[in-house]
């Protein structure tokens, strides 16, 4: 089973991935060669992250959004520990760790326990993540209300400018999906395949980028795991792989980073499949 | 059904009902277009902190109707609060799946697609979860989600009959509950009003 978005990445549907004709190859080894992510900043905005979990390791920060009717913007931070509601922070994490053990992880808790300003709690979080200078957000999150463009294109604005890399996944479903289609975000959605390694860009966007969500074993609750399937899962694969670029070249801008993973896709006309050898 | 949590409420929202609103009718189609096993909704409750079954169909969907299960828990309370479809091909690691509430229900799924129930102002309003689809290729969330539209249409007209039609039984016990001069003037003020509505055209 799939969900939607995926049959963009269906291998007779994908065409090249946009390149450059550059007089050398940017290839993975120059991109990810040694690379554990360390000393990049990587947000989770999302559920929460158990960090005891094993395959998260360990959490370096976070904080909580929390509605407050008191507050002039309706909302307050909650810094320091906390547990993840769902399961679903704790799974995006664990992604992101198995590509990238050693990055920073920081948690950003925009969902709660009731319905209330779910809108303003995912925005305010984005906006705490771009504050604090992470590196690499994963949205695994969205929001389909058109009366939220407004909202969150000041804040997928000032990421771009300040070169924090923003990784949405696709609504599970064929419709809108507010930030995932914002020009300057990594929009993601499943690609046919387990590979974690593998990742593949159509050319056709709003999904511009592919990767492993299909009946996918993930991180969950208490210790435990779920195998699901979802957009939410293949997100957190490309910042796994954007955090471990930026290991190795701190600092690019989303542009950048977009055209050195462009040319490592797996349907690259100029970067050799996963498993492929390099060129003699 | 999500049984990650919660235990039975005194509130029995959809047990009995007639199937006028089509609610079990189109979980009934659901269940057969998805070749799952079992399909039900719940609503948000007015508190926006859990979800109460109101209809089911399939296997336990008798003990599911009248459940109330808290929002924190469960796939279809993160399909709520996070407004997205999330399928679970295999529930069976999940550590706060509550396998003794399943089993109560007399059905224990290995996999849920849990979509959320929106109204047309964006909001919430509720789940739809089918239990164990079948193998179906390609897309399976956008359909999910044209279902969870129907039952949301279904789910607006009866709460607009829950509101709009008061019961006459419980009309009759507030007369009869009223010191008899307040309801002399009440019942005056009742005859009137359905003049008023008769001569309105009716």
């Amino acid at each position: 089973m799939a969900v939607a978005w995926a049959d963009a990445f269906e291998p007779d549907r994908l065409g090249s991935a946009p390149s450059l004709d550059l007089p050398c190859r940017i290839d993975r080894e120059w991109a990810f060669g040694g690379s554990t992510g360390a000393g990049v900043k990587v947000a989770v905005v999302d559920s929460g992250i158990d960090a005891t979990h094993p395959r998260v390791g360990s959490v370096t920060g976070g904080v909580v959004v929390e509605l407050d009717a008191d507050a002039e913007s309706g909302f307050r931070y909650v810094e320091g520990r906390h547990d993840d509601v769902y399961g679903h922070g704790t799974a995006c994490a664990g992604i992101i760790r198995s590509l990238a053990p050693e990055v920073e992880l920081y948690s950003v808790r925009v969902l709660g326990t009731t319905l209330k300003g779910s809108g303003v709690a995912f925005a305010a979080g984005l906006w705490w993540a771009i504050d604090n200078e992470m590196d690499v957000v994963n949205l695994s999150l969205s929001s389909s209300r058109e009366d939220y463009w407004a909202m969150f294109g000041e804040a997928v604005d000032a990421a771009a400018e300040r070169r924090t890399v923003l990784v949405a996944a696709m609504n599970n479903e064929r419709k809108l999906t507010i930030p995932s289609q914002f020009s300057s975000v990594l929009s993601v959605a499943c690609h046919p395949g387990a590979d974690p390694e593998a990742f593949s860009c159509n050319p056709n966007p709003p999904a511009e980028w592919g990767a492993p969500g299909m009946g996918v074993e993930v991180p969950w609750l208490d210790g435990g795991s779920i195998t699901a399937t979802g957009n939410s899962f293949a997100a957190p694969h490309i910042a796994g792989q954007v955090a471990r670029l930026l290991g190795n070249h701190p600092r690019l801008t989303p542009w950048q980073v977009r055209t050195v993973l462009a040319a490592l896709a797996d349907n690259s006309p100029t970067g050799p499949p996963i498993g492929a050898q390099e060129e003699p | 059904m999500d049984a990650a949590g919660g235990s039975a409420g005194p509130r029995r929202l959809g047990a009995g009902r007639p199937t006028a609103d089509g609610l079990e009718a189109l979980l009934a189609v659901t269940v057969w277009a998805f070749d799952a096993t079992a399909a039900s909704v719940a609503t948000v409750s007015e508190a926006g902190d859990a979800l109460e079954y109101v209809a089911a169909h399939g296997p336990g969907a008798d003990a599911i109707v009248g459940q109330r299960l808290p929002l924190a828990r469960g796939i279809g309370g993160f399909a709520a609060v996070s407004g997205q479809t999330l399928l679970v091909d295999d529930l069976s690691n999940d550590a706060r799946f509550a396998r003794d509430v399943a089993e109560a229900s007399g059905y224990v799924p290995r996999a849920i697609l849990a979509s959320p129930i929106v109204d047309d102002a964006g909001s919430v309003i509720g789940v739809l979860s089918i239990l164990d689809p079948g193998r179906h290729d390609g897309d399976v969330a956008t359909p999910a989600g044209r279902l969870a539209a129907l039952a949301a249409d279904a789910l607006i007209r009866r709460r607009s009959t829950e509101h709009d039609s008061p019961d006459p039984a419980d009309l009759g016990a507030l007369l009869a509950s009223l010191p008899s001069d307040r309801r002399a003037d009440v019942v005056r003020s009742l005859e009137q009003l359905v003049r008023a509505l008769g001569e309105g055209g009716a």
